[in-house]
């Protein structure tokens, strides 16, 4: 199965578009409000939508990959702490790190 | 930069167990009943789905037969994402963007089944890395043939 392995950069590449566009759509739909969706939110939510935005595009094009890649991957996780992790629904009272990115 | 290269394989590893352990909760909850269940997952096609998402997802994690078995997912995840994502998608916008987190006119909401599709493609065509019982075994099988030799 070695063979499949000439051809391991060229699927990657493909990925990187793909996944980068994706990411890039939820940095859309909070600053551009395209994608329509949810859009506006605190000041935290639309300096994720920027990384999203430009980081996602920089990484579908292969553009300073390595640090968009690296300020995005970072964004994610404090994206699943603070949001996933601490399972926040609408209403839910501020977690700990919420308080201390509070901006109100 | 270049450096951070040495590290692609390990950390490959570690992505590729993050990914297939959180592929087969997908299928623990559609055929197990784990995580709360999963509403209308009581046909035959989900059920199989299930399977594949459960089995497969635990053989691309510790990376047994991972090759194939991350083939069979990639196409369990491209026919998920058309047959069930794209096909029941209400509006022309809605069959393009699969943005997850846009309301039900604008996305098809399939964007972990387009991220999964296309992780199992590169996993198809990466191998196994280092880390994973196909090396494991790879390792013990020439260790064998030159110790005969």
């Amino acid at each position: 199965m070695i063979w499949l392995n000439r051809y391991t950069d060229a699927v990657y590449c493909v990925i990187r578009v793909v996944v980068g566009l994706m990411f890039a759509c939820h940095g859309g739909q909070k600053i551009l409000g395209f994608p329509p969706g949810e859009r506006g939110g605190p000041t935290i939510a639309s300096l994720a939508g920027w990384i999203e935005l430009a980081g996602g595009l920089l990484i579908a094009f292969g553009l300073l990959t390595r640090i968009a890649a690296f300020i995005s991957s970072g964004e994610m996780a404090t994206a699943y702490f603070m949001m996933s992790f601490s399972g926040k629904v609408i209403g839910h009272p501020p977690t700990a790190m919420e308080r201390f990115f509070s901006d109100s | 930069m270049n450096s951070l290269n040495r590290f692609a394989d390990p950390f490959y590893c570690v992505t590729r167990l993050i990914v297939g352990l959180m592929f087969a909760s997908h299928g623990a909850q559609l055929v197990l009943g784990m995580f709360g269940g999963m509403p209308g997952s009581d046909n035959m096609m989900m059920q199989v789905g299930g399977w594949i998402q459960l089995v497969g997802g635990l053989l691309i994690a510790f990376g047994l037969l991972t090759r194939l078995a991350a083939f069979i997912c990639s196409g369990e995840m491209a026919v998920a994402y058309f047959m069930i994502h794209v096909a029941n998608a209400p509006t022309p916008m809605a069959k393009f963007f699969p943005i997850s987190s846009a309301g039900p006119q604008v996305s098809n909401k399939g964007e972990l089944a387009v991220f999964y599709c296309w992780f199992f493609l590169f996993v198809v065509f990466y191998g196994a890395g280092r880390w994973s019982i196909d090396a494991w075994i790879r390792k013990g099988k020439t260790a064998a043939a030159t110790a005969t030799t």
